[in-house]
């Protein structure tokens, strides 16, 4: 069982790489206000999500996680 | 091992053995995605890189190809560049006119969006890669989604990849998120498909020659005096198989291995287990030399440039010395067994193809009738002409051979003198003709190995050489100035011309056609592009035959 911020490291070291961003500026980043963050870009997470955990989604976690966080609690939950 | 093998291996570096052990998981689809997105962005191999870009037409989403398009180009040095369209169900192409050499027209087309019946379906797509083919002038590749994922080529069906217990290619879950069913597995295998066979089907030189070492490739065991160490397991059995279909698909075989050759000969004829047998190749190469030695005779023996060799070995020092030597040539590792190395096989750039070119038998009963001409060649052309008849074929504008003709074009490179790769099209235009060229002699016919298509100027008096090529395999009896030049002056004739312009560019691996321009056309090689305008008189008098070799033209 992971904890929160085991899975928080892991997010963040997928996003970084994902959208190129730097992972410090993570915890607050949101989707509206990350470019590189496009719709294509967004489907691309979650299939390296399901991968790196060995979780599967549903279909509403995966069409409204709007941010950083979100992606974490959907993980969490799909770990649960 | 030779002093030359140790400098050899010290020229190895340690990402040339990264990129080998990476070999198997890049190519199979092992990475993890976020592997694959690092790939994807790293900078390539070498500097020496192929661009080409894929347009994508489509009616669904199918961006996450992207990277791992991009980490397989990466791998085999060919930059691709994704140009994604907007999505259209009509596929009515408007408003496109920038079609090039270096754009692949690819169409993605989810069959669920249709509600036609499957005749209907079929026609309107036939319609649809009919009119991007004549758009672009080239070949499409077309990938249509239903149950399962299915590639075609020019509107005939090449391949597909199915649903299974191991891999799943769709998941509605999806559908909401991208707007396609595609999971990430069937991304991946599209890309893998689509970046490393069909696409280079289409712009790489095509691979012809595949050469296999013994121990831990072809069989489990080390071959010694002792046959019964040698164990051909189902695993093995299939790879010898898929060596046997690739044989009937036009490819030479060859062997390269460090053991006695009369042990490798009874090995193969005796062993009960074995598929493969002597005859089934073109050269046997046991010995304990170096293998890039024995490369080298088995590329003087088949006249075939190393780019177009595969060569598997379990070793890979073997294997990276091999590339140092002839870098351009494709290396696949046996050494995770040979389920592995036949699946990464499927990945090589040039080894898959949309059509079988049905012409192996002819390629081979060429080379081995080589030995023959040789030893005649040897005391002088003239002894070879007078025992072996050779009789030159010039064929204008005849159907027959068009299609032959047209993937003679595309393939050759060695002899190819504008390298323009051109469509069929292109050799049915009004105002050219096409003229196919064939060589026969006692020992073998070649077939047409060579052509032109020669178009009418707007000055009524000259015509000009669009393309002209010859395979590398007929070279070396002295015929190729004859051939040529027969063939330039029917075209002449045909055209009503009274002088032919040719033309030549300076490319990576054509020097045996600019050598040929330098020693019969020009009073030196040339070393940039250039153009020439040659009398009918003197194509006339070039393209006479040496004494005892007859030419027959034919329409």
């Amino acid at each position: 069982v992971k904890s929160r911020s085991e899975v928080e490291v892991i997010v963040d070291r997928i996003l970084s790489t994902i959208l190129q961003i730097d992972s410090t500026s993570l915890s607050g980043s949101a989707r509206e206000v990350t470019p590189s963050w496009t719709s294509l870009i967004h489907i691309e997470i979650f299939f390296v999500l399901e991968e790196e955990f060995d979780i599967r989604f549903d279909e509403d976690s995966m069409a409204f996680a709007e941010s950083r966080n979100d992606l974490v609690d959907a993980v969490l939950e799909a770990l649960s | 091992m030779t002093s030359q093998d140790s400098a050899l291996n010290l020229s190895i570096k340690i990402d040339d053995h990264y990129w080998l052990e990476s070999q198997s998981k890049v190519l199979l689809g092992a990475l993890s995605r976020i592997e694959v997105t690092e790939l994807a962005r790293q900078t390539n191999h070498v500097e020496n890189t192929d661009h080409q870009t894929l347009r994508i037409w489509r009616n669904f989403a199918i961006e996450p190809i992207e990277s791992w398009i991009k980490a397989i180009g990466n791998y085999w040095n060919l930059d691709y560049e994704l140009q994604f369209m907007g999505y259209d169900d009509s596929f009515s192409f408007l408003g496109v006119d920038n079609f090039n050499d270096r754009t692949i027209e690819v169409l993605f087309i989810d069959r669920d969006r249709y509600r036609m019946d499957p005749d209907e379906f079929n026609d309107w797509l036939s319609g649809v890669e009919l009119r991007i083919g004549q758009l672009s002038k080239k070949q499409v590749i077309c990938i249509v989604i239903n149950d399962q994922i299915n590639y075609r080529i020019n509107s005939e069906p090449v391949g597909a990849v199915i649903n299974t217990g191991k891999q799943t290619l769709f998941d509605s879950r999806y559908e909401k998120t991208s707007g396609s069913r595609l999971t990430a597995i069937a991304y991946s295998a599209i890309a893998r498909d689509l970046a490393g066979a069909w696409a280079p089907s289409i712009f790489a030189p095509p691979k012809k020659l595949l050469v296999v070492d013994l121990d831990f490739t072809l069989h489990d065991g080390i071959l010694g005096e002792l046959q019964n160490e040698v164990v051909v397991s189902n695993e093995f059995l299939s790879l010898q198989k898929e060596l046997l279909v690739a044989k009937a698909r036009g490819f030479l075989l060859a062997i390269i291995s460090k053991n006695d050759l009369g042990d490798v000969l009874k090995l193969i004829e005796t062993h009960p287990g074995y598929l493969l047998k002597e005859n089934d190749f073109v050269a046997i190469e046991a010995s304990w030399d170096a293998k890039h030695e024995a490369m080298q005779r088995i590329l003087q023996l088949t006249r075939i440039h190393h780019e177009s060799v595969v060569f598997i070995d379990d070793n890979p020092v073997e294997l990276l010395q091999m590339k140092s030597i002839f870098p351009g040539m494709s290396v696949v590792s046996a050494k995770e067994g040979p389920e592995v190395s036949m699946q990464t096989l499927q990945f090589v750039p040039g080894y898959r193809r949309a059509k079988t070119d049905g012409l192996a038998d002819i390629r081979k009963g060429d080379l081995i009738s080589n030995e023959a001409r040789r030893s005649l060649i040897d005391n002088g052309l003239k002894s070879y002409y007078s025992a072996a008849s050779p009789v030159l074929k010039v064929l204008v504008s005849n159907e027959h051979c068009l299609d032959r003709l047209v993937d003679l074009g595309k393939r050759s490179n060695q002899f190819n003198l504008l390298i323009r790769r051109m469509e069929k099209s292109s050799y049915q235009e009004d105002n050219a003709v096409f003229v196919g060229l064939g060589l026969i002699d006692r020992f073998s016919d070649s077939g047409v190995i060579g052509g032109m298509v020669v178009s009418r100027s707007p000055q009524e008096t000259r015509c000009v050489v669009e393309e002209m090529f010859l395979s590398c395999r007929v070279l070396g009896r002295g015929l190729e100035t004859a051939l040529l030049c027969q063939g330039m002056l029917a075209a002449i004739d045909c055209l009503g011309a009274s002088d032919i312009e040719v033309s030549w560019v300076i490319a990576e691996r054509n020097q045996p056609a600019l050598d040929w321009l330098g020693s019969c056309i020009l009073s030196e090689v040339p070393t940039e592009n250039g153009t020439l305008s040659i009398s009918r008189q003197t194509v006339s008098s070039l393209s006479i035959p040496p004494e005892g070799v007859i030419c027959e033209i034919s329409k």
